[in-house]
């Protein structure tokens, strides 16, 4: 029977789709080695499939890598700027807990002194830097008045020398101008506190036999009706016994330091009789 | 008057240079006076009278907050303004070397004038030896630092010129 055109139309694909089929299944038996051919093809292919895998490779890592950089850019300052709020609110709650420490070493001052006292907060230093004087932001209306004295937790500030409605100026122990009757406490030898125009203080007419020691702590005597007596006003830091002279030098720390004074407090009225405190804060480094 | 204007902002903003931050970042050594370094240009520009109208404002400013009865300040800087317009004719006060030991002068002036006021309020606890060290050293630094403050200044009303030429020649 004679095969017809129509007929080999269909078997002619048919012994093509099983010759393939029976040359896959007979590859599948031996995988692990590739026929002559295929190894041929392989080798010859290989490096410049890998030459153009690589470029291509490469180029679409920069494509996605510029991508990635814009959107890291962003991601970047996005960041930083949620840093630099952070960093800020941190310096904010830092200087928050640092003001209730100090307010709260004033409040327990207060709590300690009999007279009252008035909170004010440092303004400004003296302009031309010959003189020690700040002012703070409590005046008059205030109650503030002249030769008053001015405390901090640490100890004695000065006394007012001026004041408007709302402002009052204060002389500081450390300035040439001052002078505050003063005595240590160990061995209630007497003497003058004067400023030295820098961070140091001389108690001064303290006579030679007197008994003075590095370490002492030097306290207001509350004579001159100015400061209140039993007030800490610093700690001796050197003493001089010359070889003649009546007095000896003594140079006094105070207790205040003056570097970092932000709050103070006006001792509103005049001094107690007794004493009403010994200062008892330690002088931050 | 703007000119005036600029002079009080500058005035102030030395004065709270040297109330607020001088305190806070640099040793008493090295603090120079900017209201002097102001006063002294202001003098060798502009006519005495002005000059003088100046001083008294910037002295009023400094005896603020200073310990001192009467107007220490105001007096110093009127001697100073009325010396710094007299030189003016006679010296070349561009001259940066002139500029420089006339302020180490107008500094020890400003020194020996408060310890001469300390003597006479009783009040001379300040150590001698310190007092000098800081004398000397505010006198040096002053004179190296100052005629770059004047400078500086100089190039202020530079600008302040022009913009005013500019503003007139639009209105014109």
């Amino acid at each position: 029977m004679p095969v017809t055109s129509q007929a080999r139309k269909f078997i002619i694909p048919i012994l093509i789709f099983l010759l393939a089929l029976s040359l896959i299944s007979a590859n599948l038996h031996s995988r692990d080695n590739m026929s002559f051919f295929e190894s041929l093809v392989v080798g010859i292919t290989a490096p410049v499939q890998k030459v153009v895998w690589g470029v291509i490779d490469g180029i679409g890592s920069i494509w996605r890598g510029y991508f990635y950089l814009v959107g890291l850019e962003k991601e970047n300052q996005a960041l930083k700027k949620e840093l630099q709020e952070l960093k800020l609110h941190m310096n904010r709650y830092r200087e928050a807990d640092l003001a209730n420490q100090r307010l709260r070493a004033l409040l327990n001052f207060k709590k300690s002194i009999a007279t009252p006292l008035l909170p004010a907060q440092l303004v400004a230093f003296d302009p031309s830097g010959w003189f020690q004087t700040i002012l703070i932001d409590k005046g008059r209306n205030d109650g503030v008045v002249q030769d008053m004295a001015v405390v901090s937790a640490e100890g004695l500030v000065g006394r007012v020398i001026g004041e408007s409605n709302h402002h009052a100026k204060v002389l500081l122990i450390l300035d040439g101008n001052s002078a505050v009757d003063a005595y240590i406490q160990r061995s209630r030898a007497r003497g003058v506190l004067v400023g030295l125009g820098r961070e140091l203080c001389l108690l001064k007419y303290v006579q030679r036999n007197e008994d003075v020691q590095v370490g002492d702590k030097v306290i207001s005597s509350g004579m001159g009706g100015v400061f209140p007596k039993g007030l800490l006003v610093g700690t001796v830091q050197e003493v001089v016994r010359g070889s003649s002279g009546l007095f000896q030098r003594v140079e006094v720390e105070p207790a205040v330091n003056f570097s970092r004074l932000e709050e103070v407090m006006v001792v509103i009225q005049p001094p107690a009789e007794e004493p009403a405190i010994v200062g008892s804060q330690e002088r931050p480094k | 008057m703007r000119t005036f204007i600029l002079y009080t902002v500058l005035a102030l903003g030395a004065y709270l240079c040297q109330t607020v931050l001088y305190p806070a970042f640099l040793m008493p050594e090295l603090r120079v006076d900017l209201l002097l370094v102001l006063l002294l240009h202001f003098s060798f520009t502009y006519e005495r009278s002005k000059a003088l109208i100046l001083a008294l404002f910037l002295g009023l400013l400094m005896d603020i907050g200073l310990p001192l009865r009467g107007c220490f300040y105001p007096l110093i800087y009127l001697g100073i303004a009325t010396l710094a317009s007299l030189l003016r004719q006679n010296l070349n006060l561009r001259s940066r070397r002139y500029q420089a030991f006339f302020l180490g002068l107008c500094v020890l002036i400003e020194g020996v004038g408060v310890r001469i006021i300390l003597s006479l309020q009783d009040a001379g606890f300040a150590e001698t030896t310190y007092f000098l060290k800081l004398l000397v050293w505010r006198t040096i630094v002053t004179a190296l630092v100052g005629p770059l403050l004047l400078a500086g200044l100089e190039r202020i009303d530079q600008y302040l010129s022009a913009f005013i030429v500019r503003q007139e020649s639009q209105e014109a």
